[in-house]
């Protein structure tokens, strides 16, 4: 028996998702029983198989993303940005001043 | 039963009830989960497409589906007796999973011309999933009679078994005659037997050519599913299968039942019968 992987769309549109794993002799009967294993309820309008062996992991995904500081690059900055803005101008206005460019 | 479309009905729906409730028996015992999911679920299919049934025989009989699907006697039964014999075993399953759905599918696409409009769309509708069934059953056809030496002999005992009562599934009905002739049953059952012997013929003599293999006893045995070709009722005439002697009329469409129904029906009924009225 090999163990197939299970992929699904909930419609057409959607992404392909885990839907979770089966046990089968070969292809054929991993298509035949997948469909019942995860998609009895109607759960997915698409249902793909792939031999687990054929999924291949990326090596040290520690170090996906970097492993030094790249906090500089978050977008952390901008939050609440228009708010800030808002304030500012009202104190500006307050004190008879405005931003020209 | 008045009406001659009730006995049309009632042996489609019985013959689906009776053959998912044999399969519903599989569900825990099936040696991996992923097939007993898949043959629990085709149980489930074959007992919703029962229901759709009991539900067009309703409106003509005027009792309700429940009632007749479980407040009938057993003679009342109306299924083909291949629908009612037990698993045994995973080969039998298969073989009988695979002589019901091709002789359905061929049925089935004769109904799509019934003149009972209801009858019509129902067919078009089980269509779409004894498709998936079809795929199902000829996926464990092709690995048994092409396996091991054990699947094989187990696979060709199992349709030896098997294929005599599955030309009974095409015994003509008790009112044959006025079905044919309102149009409800669109071609006769024998000709629809005959459609089915060719389906049937084609696969088995596209399988294994039987080969010989070594007894116990050093004789040398034929397996594989050539060897259960010879089955009484059955004949090749001109290189094709063709139905040899008729039927007795001593069959399941008269309600003529082996010793096998009675156990079926009590436990299958036994709810039913325990509380008269009870929903859930």
């Amino acid at each position: 028996m090999e163990v197939f992987e299970v992929f699904a769309r909930r419609t057409h549109d959607d992404p392909l998702v885990h839907a979770g794993s089966i046990k089968a002799p070969d292809l054929e009967m991993a298509l035949i029983l997948a469909r019942e294993t995860h998609f009895r309820h109607g759960e997915g309008a698409e249902c793909w198989v792939v031999r687990r062996e054929d999924l291949h992991s990326v090596p040290n995904p520690e170090t996906m993303g970097g492993v030094t500081d790249h906090s500089y690059r978050r977008q952390d900055g901008y939050v609440g940005v228009g708010a800030k803005m808002k304030r500012v101008t009202e104190e500006l206005k307050r004190l008879g001043k405005s931003i020209t460019k | 039963m008045n009406d001659p479309r009730l006995s049309l009905l009632l042996a489609l729906a019985d013959d689906e009830l009776i053959l998912g409730h044999r399969l519903g028996e599989w569900t825990g015992w099936v040696p991996y989960i992923e097939e007993d999911l898949a043959l629990s679920s085709i149980a489930q299919d074959e007992i919703a497409h029962a229901r759709m049934l009991y539900e067009i025989a309703s409106t003509i009989d005027g009792r309700d589906p429940d009632a007749l699907a479980l407040g009938r006697s057993p003679v009342e039964y109306r299924n083909a007796v291949l629908c009612e014999r037990p698993n045994r075993d995973f080969a039998y399953t298969v073989a009988r999973h695979w002589l019901y759905d091709t002789a359905d599918d061929v049925r089935l696409r004769a109904l799509r011309s019934s003149s009972l409009k209801e009858l019509r769309e129902t067919a078009e509708i089980f269509l779409l999933e004894e498709r998936y069934h079809l795929d199902h059953a000829r996926a464990w056809f092709s690995r048994l009679a092409d396996g091991p030496v054990e699947a094989r002999r187990r696979f060709g005992d199992a349709l030896t078994k098997a294929i005599g009562e599955a030309v009974a599934l095409f015994e003509p009905l008790e009112d044959e005659a006025a079905l044919l002739s309102e149009g409800t049953l669109p071609r006769a059952n024998e000709d629809l037997l005959a459609e089915w012997l060719g389906v049937v013929g084609a696969a088995r003599t596209e399988g294994p050519t039987g080969d010989l293999v070594p007894t116990s006893t050093g004789a040398m045995e034929e397996t594989g599913v050539q060897a259960s070709l010879a089955v009484p009722g059955i004949e090749r005439r001109d290189g094709a299968w063709v139905h040899a002697g008729g039927f007795t009329g001593a069959g399941g469409r008269r309600g003529k039942h082996s010793d096998d129904f009675e156990p079926l029906w009590a436990e299958m009924t036994a709810l039913y019968r325990s509380h008269p009225g009870a929903r859930w």
